[in-house]
């Protein structure tokens, strides 16, 4: 059997606008592994939802291929949704039900027993505010109650369109948590999100896409390209600094006061070189670049930056490009985000040394 | 199948604008029901000594005495050929009846008055509820998460519109049935006619009342799945029922008035449905006859043949068309 739980390739879906044809998704090649958190993301009209909807029978392609579990979904869409929890945009309930009457409606649907709806309230947190109407819910709670009605199935696959919109902090990490549970426990999740650090919080892989088409996808951290994060380095005299560790091997450039250092294994062996000399360091911190980033520079939603110093070309920790499909001018592998230098105008993800 | 309708059936019952028009539908039966009982109450002792009283003055008037005069000289010059003396009373001078304040009960009469009318009301107020149904699925989004859990949509449709008719045809029963059994047992009190003629009258009609409000409520329901609109449906159905008549006249066709929707629902509903049709074709002046009859299988046939038309063409429109979310 596939060790790809969602696989598309070459799906395209057309739209009529004004009597213009517009390609949604145009030529969109996916795949999701089992037991992974995927990513799914891109700008608004960039064909997630499309893509989403089409994945769960809603909407049918114009052409190309959808496999989910291994099968192909033409002709078995029922068997296909039968292991698939989804939340398309936004949770939509019948408003003058209550939470737990929807629940129960959708599980007698399924032909689950009553019993499932009182447990999945139970799991999302909802389960005191079961019997008020949806109509009175919050935002928040409808998300939470969009969840509670995808798990109600027990999913091998839970397809989940922006379910981070309208929660507050505390719903976050509850949410954050659950999406790792499930995942730990085998669910593989595909998560559409705008919320980016929160994607790179609970994300193991992401597929990016612009204008329906594939930007690129892989591992989180390969396509970010861990090496390339670089240490900001705070001392007194910052060129007799740079002077120091230009002898010892680094790779330096200034960044207003401080400087930054290429790399950020050994952090320890930079302040030794600089103490040896006399140089006590003020700041350390690792500047790492971050999916946000990524994804803006990827999309084509930030000015190219220029060439610094310690621009290189976008690589795997392997030293390979990332698996991706540029389609945009800023996507070319000298301007991959991966290579975004370091006093380019959007600031890098900061961790504490 | 059967687990499907019971939800649907639910999801019927929970909308709270749909169990308002139900007690709508109920309370304007029941308010009829009263009405025609209250219209048509027994007339007392002294309403009848009134009349007798109108009745006489009436007869003293000239111009009255006059005509009875003048009738009675030469009936047949007067009221035409066989007419008596008898018959020139009898039209001219008004009886104390005729100046009674009602009419007593008659079922018959009640038939094509009232309950055709309560027929109507309810069956209305039946295709405003599963519009709605309809409607509020589609407007709501609720429809996609539905057929995240019921993608089979042929099925999902058959289930909805079956809770509809079902729902309907439970609502119209109660309904316009009561409306009926409340006429009865009034006729009953008043010992009024009410034999097994009449009665049987009644109950066919009650049975095509309950058909047509089952099909009606049913036809509203697939043109909102195929409009995904229930502002659109009862547009339509507006636009039809007024502007579909009047067009219909206009048509350079015979004997186009057997083929509008509206004479077609009175030739279901009613006992015996005649209509003048103005664009009957005529060979000789005097030589037709422009009142038309529609019987109850020309109606039915014609009402069934539309209803099957926008199903099919809701169905097969639900199952191949992208349902996008709210």
């Amino acid at each position: 059997m596939s060790d790809l739980v969602v696989q598309t390739h070459g799906l395209r879906k057309v739209f009529r606008d004004l009597g213009r044809k517009v390609a949604a998704v145009d030529g969109l090649d996916l795949a999701v592994e089992r037991g992974s958190v995927h990513g799914f993301l891109g700008p608004n009209g960039s064909g997630k939802t499309t893509t989403i909807r089409m994945l769960l029978g809603l909407a049918t392609p114009d052409s190309g291929e959808i496999r989910l579990f291994g099968e192909p979904l033409a002709g078995r869409v029922p068997e296909a949704l039968s292991r698939v929890g989804a939340v398309v945009e936004y949770p939509h309930f019948t408003p003058d039900l209550s939470g737990r009457r929807n629940l129960q409606l959708l599980a007698r649907s399924a032909g689950l027993p009553k019993s499932r709806a009182d447990e999945v309230l139970e799991q999302v947190g909802l389960a005191g505010s079961a019997r008020s109407r949806f109509r009175r819910y919050s935002f928040g709670m409808r998300q939470r109650l969009g969840l509670a009605a995808a798990l109600l199935k027990e999913p091998d696959l839970l397809i989940l369109d922006e379910p981070m919109n309208g929660l507050d902090p505390a719903g976050i990490t509850d949410m954050r948590d659950l999406i790792r549970g499930l995942a730990a426990s085998g669910v593989t999740v595909l998560l559409s999100s705008h919320v980016l650090a929160e994607v790179q919080q609970v994300c193991s892989s992401v597929s990016i896409i612009g204008d329906g088409r594939l930007l690129a996808s892989g591992k989180v951290q390969d396509l970010l390209g861990e090496s390339t994060a670089h240490t900001r380095v705070g001392v007194p005299d910052p060129q007799q600094a740079t002077m120091v560790l230009t002898a010892a091997g680094y790779a330096v450039a200034r960044d207003g006061d401080d400087l930054l250092v290429q790399g950020h294994d050994h952090p320890g062996e930079i302040t030794r070189a600089l103490a040896a000399h006399d140089l006590y360091v003020t700041e350390l911190s690792a500047v790492r670049p971050d999916l946000e980033t990524f994804f803006l520079v990827l999309t084509g939603h930030r000015p190219r930056p220029e060439s610094g110093p310690l621009d290189g070309p976008a690589q795997h920790p392997d030293g390979t490009a990332p698996k991706s499909t540029p389609k945009t001018p800023a996507d070319s592998p000298t301007d991959s985000p991966t290579g975004r230098p370091v006093d380019a105008a959007e600031p890098a993800a900061e961790d504490p040394a | 199948m059967i687990a499907q309708l019971r939800v649907e059936l639910a999801r019927y019952r929970g909308r709270r604008i749909i169990a308002l028009l139900l007690l709508l539908a109920a309370l304007l039966a029941a308010l009829v029901a009263a009405k025609s009982a209250w219209d048509t109450r027994p007339i007392t002792a002294q309403e009848v000594a009134t009349a007798k009283k109108d009745a006489a003055l009436a007869a003293q008037r000239s111009d009255i005495k006059a005509d009875l005069d003048n009738c009675l000289t030469d009936p047949k010059a007067y009221l035409g050929t066989n007419a008596t003396a008898q018959d020139c009373r009898d039209n001219l001078t008004a009886g104390p009846r005729s100046f009674l304040p009602r009419e007593p009960l008659d079922l018959h009469g009640t038939l094509k008055g009232n309950g055709l009318g309560v027929a109507l009301a309810v069956a209305g107020l039946l295709v405003i509820a599963a519009s709605t149904f309809a409607g509020a699925d589609w407007s709501s989004g609720s429809l996609v998460t539905q057929l995240l859990f019921e993608p089979r949509r042929g099925r999902l449709w058959a289930a909805k519109g079956l809770a509809v008719t079902l729902a309907s045809g439970l609502v119209a029963l109660v309904t316009i049935g009561g409306f009926w059994l409340a006429m009865y047992l009034v006729a009953v009190d008043r010992d009024v006619p009410h034999g097994s003629g009449i009665m049987s009258d009644v109950g066919w009609h009650l049975l095509r009342a309950v058909l047509f409000s089952m099909g009606a409520a049913l036809g509203a329901f697939a043109l909102t799945m195929l409009f995904r609109h229930s502002v659109a449906t009862l547009a339509l159905l507006f636009v039809l029922s007024v502007g579909g008549e009047l067009l219909t006249y206009l048509l350079p066709v015979d004997n186009v008035g057997r083929w509008t929707l509206g004479n077609n629902v009175y030739g279901w509903l009613e006992t015996r449905m005649e209509f003048f049709d103005p664009t009957a074709h005529c060979a000789r002046l005097g030589d037709c006859d422009r009142l038309a009859h529609i019987g109850h299988l020309e109606g039915g046939v014609y009402l069934l043949g539309l209803l099957l038309l926008t199903v099919a063409v809701s169905v097969l429109v639900f199952r191949r068309r992208d349902v996008a979310a709210g």
